[in-house]
């Protein structure tokens, strides 16, 4: 079906001025954060509610034309990209908080709504709503809830799945269900944990209840500066191994630090090759205990320098750099590509260098900032991408690191998901057997070769011809 | 509402600490033989061991270290002490409210990955041993809350935690619980009726709305009851949920 023929076939279940099909349109949707697969979609569809929503999904599956969810477009595995064409089926306008029920400490918000504005809407009310992406400014609750996401308080407060309550979402059938309710667990299989996580494939999520966390009494947060980026991750083990579970434990390398300190005039003291960017919180005590503890831990690994903050506004500027490093990265070269592995957090000081190692032989610039209390890399690599044969090397190094991060009992993706990206290192870390056990968890729900094609499984039906056309067509 | 199988097929069990919630059954597949260290990495907080082990085993394994999983000591708090002392299966098979979920979570929260069984003797692993993952389907975390149907765990990822990090748990005891109980959640804004209504509490937990009664409860306007013989009131999207698990992973229903 053509793309006139969409775009005419879908104006009959939806107002016009919510379907854009313009060339420019269709460009700036045929990726998402990643942006070295691509593939436009025929049209871009708004629904502004669950039943217009259930309309387009019906009318695709009736005409079988394939289509894909996206929310704020911050995905990094090219989950939110048209593989196959067909539909963008775009949360954008599904942007309401619907119900705030502070004395049962949950709110109830459309799936496009951003995470952020979630913890702005209940802020005045002492809560939060406590997974935060760096994205989290754009970023929507059904992107978070699509990729599970964590953010730099997970390791605290955990990823999306446990501060999900119930969801409305459309199934692959085009049937409405509401799953969940305001009271977790229960008897029954936990199904709600799987549908989170599995990135927009098994339905498409119009609304969530979620659940919010009071803020803490006392926020802690200590900046430290070190000489090498062993004494940096060698500290992080030994924080996790004293029992101290800090609310976030990041991690920025040298290489981050030259560009925020370009970018925001962050000050790096001399001879600093790693900074550490730890918070502790809770009640005043425990905070404070916490957080001196840590402080003794970084001044016996070596911190050249600590920092920490005495008030909001210094808070506020300790995270400059961890918060804005990844935009800050654009000074270092024209293009960078994010990776995403995760490892037992041990196994930091081994990896890290392993990722230095990969860089140079592959002749790649390389900064990392990630999230360093999860285990979780994010190696970023930054190029020219007009430069002969780049784009091949940048993929050579990821696979390089992802396998490592299997062989040391990691995971290919910590955030990001699968996507399209990664969808050929799930045999790397799973048998036949094991994806064969995913094929059934995804046959638990209605199956449809339109709905969301190409994602997370490897080798589902037609989609190694469309690989072809999209992979690498950033060229 | 009544429920939890029929006397065919077999019923998965580890130490039994917890057949009184499940109907009668008559024949039974110990998973006690899958016990055994696998791998404990203090640094890491993570351990890997057979489902079979005992929970009682896995904490004194994992207290040499200074380390736990979130439970209370069944000598003191009975049925709210969750899958303590059954086995690390159980534990998550059940998923049972606990003393520390307010601030720990669930049972379900601490899988990181996990080799399971299905019926018919197949097994595939899911997860890993990393804190964080997005790489496919959770498979890890079906089992949870399955009672021991439909996918049997052989040998789990869980994170551990450290014991002087422990907050106050917030449970009130009224009562020696004597297991097993009819345990109860419910949402916060109708604890203080359930808890009021509810005849025989032996103990509460304010902070999660969790009510442990000898006597069955009413049901929640909105939330659930577990109780002995398999007494279950779920909301309706339980029913659906389990139903598309087992028609998918048991559909022969041979465990119950």
């Amino acid at each position: 079906m053509g793309e006139s023929d969409i775009f005419a076939g879908l104006a009959s279940v939806l107002p016009p001025e919510r379907i854009l099909g313009s060339e420019a349109a269709r460009r700036v949707y045929a990726h998402d954060a990643y942006t070295v697969d691509r593939s436009a979609p025929d049209v871009i569809v708004l629904p502004e509610t669950t039943e217009e929503a259930q309309s387009v999904i019906r009318w695709c599956l009736a005409h079988q034309v394939p289509f894909t969810p996206r929310g704020a477009g911050t995905g990094l595995s090219g989950g939110a990209m048209a593989a196959k064409g067909g539909v963008i089926l775009s949360t954008k306008r599904l942007n309401r908080i619907l119900q705030i029920d502070i004395p049962n400490r949950r709110l109830h918000a459309q799936a496009g709504v951003a995470n952020l504005k979630l913890s702005q809407a209940v802020a005045a009310e002492g809560f939060h709503f406590a997974p935060d992406p760096s994205s989290q400014s754009v970023s929507t609750l059904g992107g978070n809830i699509a990729e599970n996401s964590g953010g730099p308080h997970t390791l605290k407060y955990g990823v999306t799945a446990p501060h999900i309550l119930a969801m409305t979402w459309i199934d692959n059938a085009g049937e409405v269900r509401t799953w969940g309710t305001g009271v977790e667990g229960g008897p029954g299989p936990d199904l709600l944990s799987v549908l989170v996580g599995s990135e927009g494939t098994l339905g498409f999520v119009t609304e969530a209840w979620v659940k919010l966390t009071p803020l803490p009494a006392r926020v802690e947060t200590l900046l430290a500066s070190f000489p090498s980026v062993v004494a940096a991750t060698e500290t992080v083990a030994e924080i996790i191994a004293a029992g101290v579970i800090p609310a976030a434990l990041e991690m920025m390398d040298r290489n981050i630090l030259v560009a925020v300190q370009a970018a925001f005039g962050l000050e790096v003291p001399a001879g600093t090759e790693a900074m550490l960017l730890v918070e502790c919180d809770g009640s005043p005590a425990a905070a404070q205990a916490e957080i001196e503890e840590v402080y003794a831990i970084c001044q016996r690994f070596g911190a050249i320098e600590l920092k920490l903050a005495a008030n909001e506004a210094e808070r506020k500027h300790l995270w400059t750099a961890r918060k804005k490093g990844v935009g800050a990265m654009g000074r270092l070269a024209p293009t960078v590509v994010t990776h995403d592995g995760v490892i037992p957090r041990s196994k930091l000081p081994e990896m890290l260098t392993f990722v230095y190692e990969v860089a140079e032989a592959e002749r790649l610039g390389v900064a990392n900032i990630f999230h360093a209390g999860d285990g979780n890399l994010h190696p970023c690599f930054y190029f020219d991408d007009r430069e002969p044969g780049v784009v091949e090397r940048v993929v050579r190094a990821g696979e390089r690191i992802l396998t490592k991060c299997i062989e040391l009992g990691g995971s290919v993706s910590g955030e990001h998901g699968i996507g399209v990206e990664k969808v050929d290192f799930m045999p790397l870390m799973f048998s036949e057997a094991d994806l064969a056990l995913q094929g059934d968890v995804k046959r638990m729900f209605p199956i449809s070769e339109f709905a969301n094609p190409c994602k997370v499984l490897p080798n589902l039906k037609g989609c190694v011809e469309h690989q072809r056309r999209w992979r690498g067509a950033a060229h | 509402m009544a429920g939890g199988g029929t006397l065919s097929g077999r019923r998965l069990r580890g130490l039994g600490t917890k057949q009184g919630f499940l109907a009668p059954a008559v024949a039974f597949e110990s998973t006690l033989g899958e016990g055994g260290l696998i791998d404990f990495s203090p640094a890491d907080q993570v351990v890997e061991v057979g489902a079979g082990m005992p929970i009682s085993e896995l904490q004194a394994l994992l207290g040499a270290e200074g380390q736990c999983l979130p439970l209370l000591d069944p000598a003191e708090w009975g049925a709210a002490a969750a899958g303590y002392p059954g086995t690390v299966g159980g534990l998550l098979a059940c998923n049972l409210p606990h003393g520390y979920m307010a601030s720990c979570g669930m049972p379900r929260d601490w899988v990181l990955g996990a080799t399971l069984r299905r019926p018919d003797g197949t097994e595939a692993k899911s997860g890993s041993r990393a804190v964080k993952s997005v790489a496919g389907y959770d498979a890890h975390k079906l089992g949870v809350g399955a009672w021991g149907r439909g996918l049997m765990y052989v040998r789990v990822i869980l994170r551990t935690y450290p014991t002087k990090g422990l907050p106050a748990m917030s449970i009130v005891q009224s009562a020696p619980i004597q297991a097993p109980v009819f345990i109860q959640r419910c949402l916060r804004s109708d604890f203080d009726s359930m808890l009021r209504q509810t005849p025989g509490v032996v103990a509460h937990d304010p902070q999660t709305q969790v009510i442990w009664s000898q006597e069955r409860p009413a049901t929640p306007p909105e939330g659930w009851v577990i109780g002995p013989g398999g007494y279950r009131a779920r909301p309706a999207w339980m029913d659906e949920a389990e139903a598309a698990f087992l028609s998918t992973f048991d559909p022969e229903g041979d465990w119950i």
